[in-house]
């Protein structure tokens, strides 16, 4: 098996000034299950700055949500194979202690989950839970941290915050109920927020605005935020950085403007060209990239895309047989792809065939 | 004819209209001697009718008996009945006759095996006034009390016998009996007629009888030379008129003899307690070694079993009327040294008939066929063996004076095949529908098979059990049915059981309808040559009935086995009632 | 709330209506007669119609159960001078006690029996099964599987006498399971239910360990739970406050269910341990065919189910804000 070669450091660079947040190095992520080892993560680097925005793209299964969870050290430790390291401030999830990693979940990172309808708790009242929440972290009256908590829901835009901190989460509509998971992970000011498709619940005028509630609240509290999802146009109109999962593996990483724009995958052209656009014609532009995300219980060989690459070079050539290496893009400044394809075909391919997404 | 008697209903309640408590699973050890604690009677003696010496009290000791103490009675039901006038069960009739009332004659047993009927309330067991049994006279001896110490008179047996009779109208304006239940041989004897009322609407004593002082003479248009017997049961107990709460008397019995009732909760507990009015030196029946009993109700007979072997701390006063389950018997009387002292074991009064119905099975040589082809050692065995039922080949049982032992058609299979000229024959035999008839149907189907009878085992609802064989036009061949008699005479036995006047009221299952037989039972019911005479033709006519109609295969007579707790003493099978005698039993250390 | 509750009446009366008829109806279409069982098989058929008049049978079906109705509500008084107040249930046939009565000594002792039962299955199979969930695939949750195997495949008829065997008669540490009112004594009231306690329990804990066991599991893989972890909750926390809290709906549905059914009488256990309770009262009713007995302890099993299920209901509401009821 091969490994993916470290990142060159200079690509963490790209975007701000300061050390890295969050730095992932080399993650692995394996469970064992009844049917086989699963590798969920199988390799992974990155690393992320405050105030940066990083989106992580792939299908379900590529590995996005698992990566996203091992960094808030949610992974069930019976049965996880943990090995890289994955440092949130300094502390490295992979090896820090059990408690000392709670202490910092939802205080030093946090997370929004894709529907809050489902990932509030349904019992109980919206303010409690935030209260909840800040309470675990600060030694504070429940009367304070309940005027924190209204407070939260009136930055996060939910009007009359002190009537809606008594209601259930069934008692908002889906946009204010994001509004209110967003207030219960920012309420301790947490450093890193990992979004997972944050928006995919809601409908299209009300992502926007929860969109740039985000960016809003990234400003002002100087956070690093990984979003999830498999929308490029999401992470078009926020993301900082891009990184394409594929079968638990980085395809290509780089900033949004190199992965958008001058994407050297393949399978980063298949997720462009299965973006809807507002101009073009929707029966033409639209094209799912064919075949089905791989099992990671049985990644394929060679470049774990191969079989649904219409461009692979198969049967003799090195895209069923080699796993091809991330590399730095030829010309381009940490722009990172793992692709056999020459460059210059890659080029061609893209200029020729693949229409920008945006 | 105004109504019946309901002998059967004890063991008819008791399993739910299923009359089998005594058909049983396992299989004792066969002993032809029954060993340590079982009972010898003296069985079959024409000598039972005692005199006005027997009749003087106290009664006999109980050998090591002690006063004092508590014992405490597990039952799974309460006492059907404890009116007199509706008393007729045995457990009910032990505890009200042995406990809480006298009646003018009877039965004392020594605790020797004897039994003879003596006078209770009464100075003897009867003085037959003409010598032709239609005039009988009773003269009560002094010092008889009541629980409230007022005296015990002969009006009040009188108004108890009359109260019986008591009738009451329904809706249809029909009169009906208000205590259909009991006994009622005296009061047909009594008003043949039926045209007595009751005391409550009509007359305040009945026809037939007469008080003077502290004598009672019944009156009778024909003989009636069992008297003596018939005024032994409950409905001769003294009633004063002013105690008489009538439907709750059934609860309350006010009480004439050793004990009162002291607590009653129906179902649940019944407590009592000594009457310190009742006179010993009155009574040659009853002792009072106990201070008091105590009925519980509500246990299954397998857990009054496991819980009396067990005789845990706190258990060693408890008794039971319920013999030994059937599902522990063989291991108790397995271990009977284990069980020293607090071990009883004897025949009881039930026989037991498989019935040929002969409206449908016509023919004579059939239905002796029929009887050589049955295997009764394998009857036995399936009922659960020696320790449940004993073989019987006669219709009259061991326990009734007169007892002629015969068994017309031994077990002979080939015997069978030649009565049947060959022939294969279909009989279908009707069970009730529960795992152990099944069980012994199945071993029947067998056994008949033998003798070329085919067996159809037809199930039925044991709840319909009697609605369906006492109809006599049912469809089946073969059917059980068990007897136990009133009194020990043939008396009780052959009149509801072979004369077609009980057809189909009474226990005529066979349907034997054959006016010969009829006459010679009326003959000898009214025979005025007194019982002893008249006792041993009973016993023959039952072998008579067997040769000439074989109607009925005489199967088994059920024997029983119980066991108390350790403290308890005295144990005695009382043969009158056919269970624990509880009057001899005492409390070791109270 | 109010219209809620009403209406739901309205329908308990409806149901209550529905099981009476019913058992009324099944009771008369047994082939079986009570006045011939009461009279015994020597009666003759004037005897039996006597008896049957005195028990009041030879009405027609459905005035007797008017009658019957009628006597809940206002009372009945009876040809041999028995007046019985309401609610009367009618008499015994064997004894003519008041049935009202009978239920009236019935029903602590099978109250008893069910309440100590219900709490013990309660308090174990839910502690158990939600340990078992949170330690999967441990040893507690092997433990716990097991032992509600073990106990969902004892039967009580041998369980119930193994009891008995063993601390009554073979080690003597317990007296004979008997009823003592807690009023009179809460101490031998306890030591007289232990083993009846032990016996209903068994089962019923073996049921609530496996049911809050699979509950809990599902509710551990919910969402929300993921979030409790995300807040940096603490494990007692997120088991007690977030996933115990989701997943008692349907614990308590099966608590208030299995309470009534137990109320409703333990027809098995009572009769092992001789205890008069309701259970052993319809048992031996239905055997005895007495009407009124097996009516009134069908009305009162069925009352407490139609209750409980109200109960249940009402408890939606404050257990889960999402229930309106309506």
């Amino acid at each position: 098996m091969t490994t993916v070669t470290a990142p060159d450091p200079a690509v963490g660079t790209a975007v701000g000034g300061e050390d890295p947040y969050l730095e992932v190095e080399d993650l692995k992520v394996h469970f064992s299950t009844e049917d086989g080892l699963v590798k969920a993560v199988d390799g992974l680097s990155f690393s992320l700055r405050r105030g940066v925005t990083l989106g992580i793209v792939g299908e379900s299964g590529s590995g996005k949500s698992v990566t996203s969870l091992t960094v808030l050290g949610l992974h069930n430790p019976g049965k996880t194979r943990l090995s890289g390291s994955v440092k949130v401030g300094g502390v490295d999830i992979v090896t820090a202690d059990a408690e000392k990693i709670r202490r910092m979940r939802g205080k030093d990172m946090s997370m929004i989950f894709q529907d809050p309808l489902t990932a509030l708790h349904p019992y109980y009242t919206i303010g409690r839970q935030i209260v909840e929440s800040y309470r675990v972290h600060h030694d504070v009256p429940k009367k304070q941290a309940w005027t924190r908590a209204v407070e939260m829901l009136d930055r996060v835009g939910i009007p009359q915050p002190d009537k809606r901190a008594k209601q259930y989460p069934h008692e908002f509509s889906g946009g204010m109920r994001q509004r209110a998971m967003i207030a219960m992970s920012l309420v301790n000011n947490p450093s890193l927020i990992i979004a997972d498709e944050p928006t995919t619940a809601l409908d299209v005028t009300v992502q926007a605005q929860i969109l740039d509630l985000l960016e809003d609240l990234q400003r002002e509290f100087n956070s690093a935020i990984i979003l999830i999802t498999h929308d490029l146009g999401v992470v078009s109109e926020v993301a900082d950085e891009v990184l394409v999962m594929y079968g638990g593996r980085c395809a290509e990483y780089g900033t949004a403007q190199q992965v958008l724009r001058e994407s050297e995958h393949p399978y980063t052209w298949g997720l462009l060209r299965s973006v809807p656009t507002l101009s073009g014609d929707a029966d033409h532009d639209l094209h799912p990239i064919p075949g089905n995300p791989p099992s990671l219980l049985n990644v394929p060989n060679g470049c774990a895309f191969h079989p649904r690459c219409e461009y692979a070079m198969n049967a003799g050539g090195p895209c069923d047989t080699q796993r091809p290496e991330l590399l730095p893009v030829v010309g381009g400044t940490a722009h990172l792809a793992a692709c056999h394809l020459p460059h210059d075909k890659r080029r061609t391919i893209r200029e020729t065939e693949v229409k920008d997404g945006s | 004819m105004r109504s019946k008697e309901l002998k059967r209903q004890a063991r008819f309640i008791a399993v739910g209209g299923v009359a089998m408590a005594l058909l049983v699973t396992g299989c004792a050890e066969n002993t032809g001697d029954n060993g340590e604690g079982a009972q010898e009677h003296e069985q079959n003696t024409l000598d039972i009718i005692g005199t006005a010496e027997d009749s003087v009290g106290p009664a006999t000791p109980v050998e090591g008996a002690v006063e004092g103490g508590e014992i405490t009675f597990i039952q799974n039901s309460d006492m059907a009945h404890l009116d007199p006038a509706r008393n007729y069960v045995s457990t009910s009739m032990m505890v009200g006759q042995g406990l809480l009332y006298r009646t003018l004659t009877g039965y004392r047993e020594d605790g020797d095996g004897s039994r003879k009927v003596v006078g209770d309330l009464a100075t003897d067991p009867g003085t037959d006034v003409n010598g032709d049994c239609t005039v009988w006279e009773y003269t009560l001896k002094d010092g008889l009390k009541y629980e409230d110490g007022t005296d015990i008179t002969a009006d009040h047996v009188a108004y108890g016998i009359s109260r019986a009779m008591a009738t009451e109208e329904n809706d249809e304006g029909e009169r009906v009996p208000m205590y259909p239940e009991g006994a009622q041989f005296l009061l047909d004897w009594l008003d043949p007629a039926n045209e007595y009322v009751g005391p409550y609407e009509g007359e305040e004593t009945a026809p037939g009888i007469a008080v003077d002082g502290n004598k009672i003479t019944f009156t009778f248009d024909s003989p009636r030379c069992e008297t003596p017997f018939a005024v032994a049961m409950p409905t001769t107990a003294p009633i004063p008129p002013d105690k008489d709460t009538k439907g709750e008397f059934d609860q309350m019995p006010f009480s004439s003899g050793p004990y009162k009732i002291e607590e009653r909760v129906f179902e649940e507990r019944t407590v009592l307690v000594r009457n310190e009015h009742w006179d010993a030196n009155t009574d040659p029946i009853r002792h009072a070694y106990v201070d008091s009993f105590v009925f519980e109700y509500g246990t299954q007979p397998e857990d009054i079993t496991t819980r009396l072997a067990a005789n845990a701390s706190g258990d060693e006063n408890l008794a039971t009327f319920t013999p030994v389950d059937s599902s522990q018997l063989s291991n108790i009387v397995g271990n009977k040294a284990e069980y020293e002292g607090r071990y009883l074991e004897g025949p009881r009064k039930y026989t037991s008939y498989l019935n040929i119905n002969m409206n449908r099975v016509t023919d004579l040589a059939v239905r002796q066929a029929i009887n050589h082809a049955f295997n009764r050692d394998r009857w036995v065995q399936v009922n659960g063996g020696e320790y449940s039922v004993l073989p019987n080949t006669t219709l009259m049982g061991p326990t009734v004076p007169g007892y002629v032992d015969y068994d017309v058609y031994p077990y002979d299979v080939e015997k069978a095949k030649e009565l049947l000229g060959g022939e294969t024959i279909q009989l279908r035999y009707a069970h009730a529908d529960t795992a152990t008839e099944g069980r012994i149907a199945a071993a029947m189907v067998d056994e008949f098979a033998k003798a070329g009878i085919e067996i159809e085992a037809v199930p039925i609802d044991p709840l319909d059990w009697y609605g369906q064989i006492a109809d006599p036009d049912n469809s089946f061949d073969l059917y059980w049915s068990s007897w136990g008699e009133d009194w020990p005479s043939g008396s009780t036995v052959f009149p509801p059981l072979y004369h077609s006047r009980s057809i189909p009221v009474e226990n005529n299952y066979p349907f034997i309808n054959v006016p010969e037989l009829d006459q010679k039972i009326e003959d000898l019911e009214s025979s005025s040559a007194g019982f002893e005479e008249t006792a041993a033709q009973w016993g023959e006519l039952g072998k008579e009935i067997m040769e000439k109609y074989a109607p009925v295969i005489p199967t088994d007579i059920a024997y029983g086995v119980w066991i108390s707790g350790s403290n308890v003493g005295g144990h005695y099978l009382s043969e009158n009632i056919s269970t624990l005698d509880v009057t001899k039993l005492f409390v070791r250390e109270p | 709330m109010l219209r809620f509750i009403i209406r739901r009446l309205l329908l308990a009366v409806l149901t209550l209506t529905m099981v009476s008829i019913i058992t009324f109806g099944l009771f008369f279409a047994v082939p079986a007669d009570p006045a011939r069982l009461q009279c015994g098989q020597r009666c003759t058929a004037e005897q039996v119609d006597a008896v049957r008049a005195n028990l009041g049978l030879d009405e027609p079906v459905h005035e007797q159960y008017v009658d019957f109705v009628k006597g809940i509500f206002v009372g009945r008084s009876y040809d041999n001078g028995t007046e019985c107040g309401a609610p009367c249930l009618g008499l015994l046939n064997v004894g003519g006690r008041e049935v009202t009565e009978v239920v009236a000594d019935a029903l602590p002792i099978t109250a008893s029996i069910a309440v100590g039962a219900w709490l013990i299955q309660m308090t174990l199979g839910i502690g158990l099964g939600a340990i078992a969930a949170i330690k999967r695939g441990r040893f507690i949750d092997k433990f716990a599987v097991g032992a509600s195997l073990v106990g969902a495949a004892t039967p009580l008829f041998f369980f119930g006498p193994m009891l008995l065997l063993i601390f009554r008669y073979e080690l003597e540490w317990l007296p004979q399971p008997a009823y003592v009112s807690p009023l009179q004594s809460i101490g031998d009231w306890m030591v007289g239910m232990i083993l009846p306690w032990l016996a209903v329990s068994l089962i019923g804990f073996a049921f609530e360990t496996r049911m809050t066991r699979s509950q809990m599991l599902e509710t551990l893989d919910e969402d929300f739970i993921r979030t409790s972890w995300a807040k940096g909750l603490r494990g007692r926390t997120v088991f007690g406050r977030h996933a115990l809290r989701a997943s008692i709906t349907p614990i308590a549905t099966s608590a208030g269910l299995s309470l009534a059914g137990l109320l409703g009488g333990a027809v098995v256990t009572e009769t092992i341990f001789g205890l008069n309770g309701l259970g052993k009262r319809a048992v031996d009713a239905v055997r005895a065919l007495e009407l009124s007995m097996v009516m009134a302890t069908v009305l009162i099993a069925a009352l407490f189910i139609v209750v409980s299920t109200l109960l249940v209901d009402l408890l939606y509401a404050v257990i889960d804000p999402r229930v309106r009821l309506s």
